[in-house]
C-alpha cells in the first residue's frame, strides 16, 4: 500500500508563517509522501519560498514539487527552485523521481505543464511568433512530461505531477472564456500516453476534484481552494496498479 | 456579493459568508492568512462602495483531512 498526500496552491507569503504548519502536523502518518502541485509561493518571491520551506520543514517524509505560474511572476524561479530544493524539497519540470515506500516502488514525473486549451478548442501553432511560442511551450513540456514518464517503466505506481490542468472536467466553474490559460488536452496525451496511472494538478482554483483522462487516468485536481483541506490522500494497494494496466 | 468576493483573486478565499443590511455588509467566514484578511475588506468596499464593512473573518489554517478520508485508486 503506498498513500500519497498532495496538494497545489499553497500560495505562500511572508504573512505565511506559522500557518501552513498545522494542517501538516500527521501528513507523516497519514501518507509516504506529498506532492505539490504548484503555485506555492504568492508572486515567485524568494522570501515567500523561504517561508514555505521553513512551515513544510519538518513533516516528515519526501516532498515532490512542481512550481506553477504564481512562482514564475518575479522572475525569479531558478532562485525559487533553489530554495525549495535546499531544504529537501525536489522539483520536477521534465524529470522524475523513484521512491521506495513499505516494498512499493512509486515513481513521480513532473512538469509546470502550460495552456493552450482543450480539443476543438485549442489554440494551434501557426501565425504569429508570439502564438507559436505560446503553442510551442506547451508542447515541449508535454513531450519532456511523456518522456519522464516513460522513463518510469518497471515501478509499480506511476503518477504525473502539473500544475496546469490536462483534462477540462477538472476545470468546475472556471469561466469556458480562460479554459485556454487553465491547461492543455496535450498534457493528457502525455500522461496517457506515458503510462501513468494518476494525473494531479492544481491552477484551476474554481475547478472540480475529480475528472479522468481519455484514456482512463483519474485526474485529480488538488489545488487548495478546490479541496478545502491541507491535502488530500490518495491510495494504490501496491502491485495491483500495474496489474490493473496490465 | 459572495460570488465576487470568492473569486476575487486577491483572495481566492472559499469559506465566506456576506449579509448585506441596510448600511452595512457583514463579511464571515475563514482566510488563510492576515493579508487576505485585510484584502476582504477593500474587496468588499470595492463592491460595496459607500456601506461600512464589519470583517468578522478569522485566519485560521487549512485542516488536515479525516483519518481514513484516502481514496483509493487501485
Ligand atoms: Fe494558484
Ligand atoms: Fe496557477
Amino acid at each position: 500500500m503506498i498513500r500519497v498526500a498532495a496538494v497545489g496552491d499553497l500560495h505562500a507569503g511572508v504573512d505565511s508563517r506559522g500557518l501552513l504548519r498545522p494542517g501538516f502536523e500527521r501528513v507523516a502518518e497519514r501518507a509516504d509522501l506529498l506532492l505539490l502541485a504548484g503555485d506555492l509561493t504568492r508572486c515567485g518571491d524568494p522570501d515567500e519560498a523561504r517561508v514555505l520551506t521553513e512551515e513544510l520543514s519538518d513533516v516528515g517524509l519526501p516532498r515532490i514539487a512542481v512550481l506553477g505560474n504564481h512562482d514564475y511572476e518575479a522572475g525569479r524561479e531558478d532562485e525559487v527552485r533553489r530554495i525549495l530544493e535546499q531544504a529537501g524539497i525536489q522539483v520536477l519540470e521534465g524529470e522524475s523521481t523513484v521512491l521506495d515506500a513499505g516494498g512499493v516502488r512509486v515513481g513521480i514525473a513532473g512538469s509546470k505543464g502550460f495552456g493552450g486549451g482543450f480539443t476543438g478548442a485549442c489554440a494551434t501553432d501557426f501565425g504569429e511568433p508570439e502564438m507559436k511560442a505560446f503553442v510551442r511551450h506547451t508542447k515541449k513540456l508535454a513531450s519532456h512530461l511523456e518522456e519522464a514518464l516513460r522513463e518510469l517503466d518497471g515501478v509499480d505506481v506511476k503518477i504525473a505531477l502539473m500544475h496546469y490542468a490536462p483534462v477540462e472536467a477538472t476545470l468546475g466553474s472556471e469561466p469556458l472564456e480562460i479554459y485556454p490559460f487553465l491547461g492543455s488536452y496535450l498534457l493528457a496525451e502525455a500522461v496517457d500516453h506515458g503510462g501513468a496511472h494518476l494525473a494531479i494538478h492544481g491552477h484551476a482554483h474554481r475547478g472540480a476534484e475529480k475528472g479522468v483522462t481519455p484514456g482512463g487516468v483519474p485526474v485529480r485536481n488538488v489545488a487548495q481552494p478546490v479541496i478545502r483541506h491541507a491535502y488530500y490522500v490518495y491510495s494504490f494497494n501496491g502491485k495491483s496498479a500495474l496489474a490493473a494496466t496490465a | 456579493m459572495r460570488d465576487q468576493l470568492i473569486h476575487d483573486p486577491r483572495l481566492h478565499e472559499q469559506d465566506l459568508t456576506v449579509r448585506v443590511e441596510e448600511t452595512r455588509v457583514t463579511v464571515g467566514g475563514r482566510v488563510s492568512t492576515p493579508e487576505r484578511q485585510r484584502a476582504v475588506t477593500l474587496a468588499a468596499q470595492e463592491l460595496m462602495p459607500g456601506k461600512e464593512i464589519a470583517n468578522e473573518t478569522v485566519v485560521v489554517a487549512q485542516d488536515e483531512p479525516e483519518p481514513g478520508g484516502d481514496e483509493r485508486m487501485a
